[in-house]
């Protein structure tokens, strides 16, 4: 057990006590780099898999760290011999992801699964990775016996004792520091890319560290073998996973899965149902509906801006792009901001034809936070589109909040208007499409409603003072629309008597419809 | 140490609670894009690294006031230079602070009685929860939360550091 010191363990400090086995040093900065792999692309899935409010969020990654903490409880207590054994069959069951739980997730939605069998799932899964990968750390600053680096193998003066500890402590957590780090540099650098291109370097680590671990060619050959199978297997296998996720799952018969990566703030996946209708899901929860996008277009974007003919407009969010096309011959200067280029990939290429975009000479892209962007911005627009998501997450929420309408209201004149769809029908009553109103009337003296039953959904018309009437409006709705409900805006303060602005210290309906929606969803 | 356990699960507590509070402060009065997430998980980290080796015992204290300084000096900063991005490379040197004494603490509880699998299962079951009460309280009660949240576990800390100091 005593070698001449490397090059790696002379790097890792020279004073006296035992030699941290160069060996540990690099397992323990593999499992770093493991560690912030299997997290990530697990906490994704499994929010995907879950749907992504930001609830499920809180709940996915708080149940990893709970295997972590397994993971710490048991280190000790695993006699050598266990722990290399758990450690393989863990191993065997990286090389199934993440094609494995979501064979199993589509199974227990198929047969008609309960919420605890999800929640089984998510459980087992973050004890099976997390825990093998934390019970490296304690056993490299405690070794127990039969192990490498275990008090009295050394050269140290007390093994075992304080200072030997907090030695080995310092260096085993600074390897698994710097792995962690260098795992989260490698997801960075695969934003935006399929699973083809994060997971084969994620398996070879896992190479490395069976290399390092077990210390047998034979049994690295074997992983070896399986790991190449897996790359193999990979590009067949992703797709139809999560395929099959969203025809049990979402009831999607014939779902096919044409684009699905992991982008810096979400994952982003377009599928396609049996009868060729294209659908974005962000984080396992729809965002649109292709063959909906165009009523859903007409009222937030297309109809004022025709009621307004706006010189300069703006679409916040809007990843797909979709509302550009439509908005830009009514206008003279128009801006796109989104965050998320993931889901402006995606929308050029499923959603909007980039040649349709080539056309629009006076359209511009910018990648910004939209609140950010509104902040810095010098510019006025006559008129706002807010094109994001529903406030299940807090970042989605901050976008509705009367905090974020002040700052869109100082860039508007006195009649720009911003357009807003309220994820939702108004109602007198204390929910988003309420709340949501309630903000924009916060900051805005007249604020119109349209409830339509074609977009299924409202949308809202705030301004200072709306340069267009109810009968305009009601004449611009779509052709086959029944009848369009427009609340003007002497209306519709009684609507709003029960309602609390959203704000940024009043986001308490994220939590609340988060919690809500899983229940119903599972419970 | 008196009461090692529940020490080590309010530092954890205490440590997600300034992580988290420091990617909302930053994401809901800077900017959202990655670049914020990105700058508090990596100078979170080096913070640590360099806590970890050259902040010893008897820091525990100064480390504690250090971070939560830290904490707050970014905060009124975004407050008062809301979504100036030129703040954010302070921001991240205020990070860096706060992670000091995440990585300074493991030393620290060495010795403590628990043994360090003890110590890290006990700071992270604090971490756990924290991540839970941080989006509890910023959804529920908003920006008093992240003022009041790790002001309350970080003097607690303190106040624990000054009593059983010995």
């Amino acid at each position: 057990m005593n070698s001449p010191a490397t090059p790696a363990q002379r790097n890792f400090g020279s004073d006296s006590g035992p030699i941290f086995p160069w060996r540990e040093v690099t397992a323990l900065f593999l499992v770093g780099v493991s560690l912030a792999i299997a997290q990530f692309l697990m906490v994704r899935d499994f929010v995907t898999i879950l749907y992504g409010e930001e609830v499920v969020i809180v709940l996915v990654s708080t149940t990893f760290f709970l295997g972590l903490s397994l993971g710490y409880r048991w280190s000790l207590k695993l006699s050598q011999r266990a722990f290399m054994g758990l450690l393989g069959l863990s191993l065997l069951l990286h090389l199934t992801f993440p094609h494995s739980y979501r064979f199993l997730a589509a199974g227990i939605a198929r047969w008609g699964g309960e919420g605890f069998a999800f929640l089984g799932l998510l459980f087992v899964y973050a004890v099976a990775f997390n825990a093998t990968f934390a019970t490296f750390l304690p056993r490299a600053i405690h070794p127990q016996e039969g192990q490498e680096g275990e008090p009295g193998e050394g050269e140290g003066s007390n093994p075992g004792g304080g200072a030997w500890v907090t030695r080995r402590l310092k260096r085993a957590y600074s390897a698994e520091l710097l792995g962690f780090a260098v795992g989260f540099a490698l997801i960075s650098l695969t934003w935006n890319r399929p699973l083809t291109w994060l997971l084969p370097i994620y398996w070879l680590g896992l190479g490395g560290l069976v290399h390092l671990v077990f210390r047998r060619g034979v049994v690295t050959l074997i992983y070896g073998g399986l790991a190449l199978l897996a790359v193999v297997l990979l590009p067949y296998l992703d797709p139809l996973g999560s395929a099959l996720i969203y025809e049990y799952k979402h009831n999607i018969p014939g779902a096919k899965v044409l684009y699905s990566v992991n982008s810096p703030y979400q994952k982003v996946e377009v599928v396609e149902n049996a009868k060729g209708e294209r659908l974005l899901y962000l984080d396992g929860l729809l965002n649109l509906n292709a063959s909906d996008l165009d009523d859903l277009n007409h009222y937030l974007a297309v109809l004022p801006a025709k009621l307004i003919q706006p010189r300069r407009a703006l679409i916040i969010g809007n990843g797909t792009l979709s509302s550009a096309p439509r908005l830009h011959p009514h206008t003279r200067e128009l801006l796109s901001v989104e965050l998320d280029t993931g889901v402006l990939k995606a929308g050029k290429a499923f959603f909007t034809p980039p040649q349709a975009l080539e056309k629009l000479d006076h359209w511009r892209l910018q990648v910004d936070d939209g609140k950010h962007f509104l902040s810095q911005s010098r510019e006025m627009f006559d008129l706002i589109v807010m094109d994001i998501p529903s406030p299940l997450t807090v970042q989605e929420g901050v976008l509705h909040t009367k905090e974020f309408y002040r700052l869109a209201r100082e860039r508007m004149p006195m009649t720009g208007v911003i357009a807003v769809q309220i994820s939702g029908i108004l109602t007198k009553n204390d929910r988003i499409p309420a709340r949501i109103v309630a903000a924009l009337r916060s900051e805005f003296e007249e604020v119109m409603v349209v409830n339509s039953k074609k977009a299924d959904r409202g949308f809202a018309y705030a301004a200072r003072r709306l340069p267009f009437t109810v009968p305009q409006v009601r004449a611009g709705q779509v052709v086959d629309e029944s009848r369009l409900e427009v609340i003007p805006p002497t209306e519709i303060d009684p609507f709003l008597t029960e309602a609390h602005p959203f704000s940024l210290d009043r986001l308490d309906l994220v939590a609340v419809r988060g919690v809500e929606r899983f229940l119903g969803r599972y419970f | 140490m008196l009461w090692p356990r529940t020490y080590g699960f309010l530092t954890g507590l205490h440590f997600a609670l300034l992580q988290f509070g420091y990617l909302y402060v930053l994401q809901i009065n800077i900017t959202s894009t990655y670049l914020t997430y990105g700058l508090v998980v990596l100078l979170w980290m080096v913070g640590s690294l360099v806590g970890l080796w050259w902040w010893g015992k008897s820091r525990a204290l100064e480390s504690l006031l250090v971070g939560l300084g830290a904490y707050y000096g970014v905060g009124l900063l975004a407050f008062m230079n809301p979504f100036s991005t030129a703040i954010l490379p302070l921001a991240g040197v205020g990070v860096a602070l706060s992670g000091f004494w995440a990585g300074g603490f493991f030393p620290f509880m060495q010795g403590s009685g628990l043994g360090m699998d003890g110590v890290f299962f006990h700071e992270n079951n604090g971490f756990l929860l924290g991540i839970g009460l941080c989006f509890v309280g910023v959804t529920l009660i908003g920006r008093p939360a992240l003022i009041w949240f790790p002001l309350v576990t970080g003097g607690g800390l303190i106040v624990w550091s000054r009593i059983f100091k010995s």
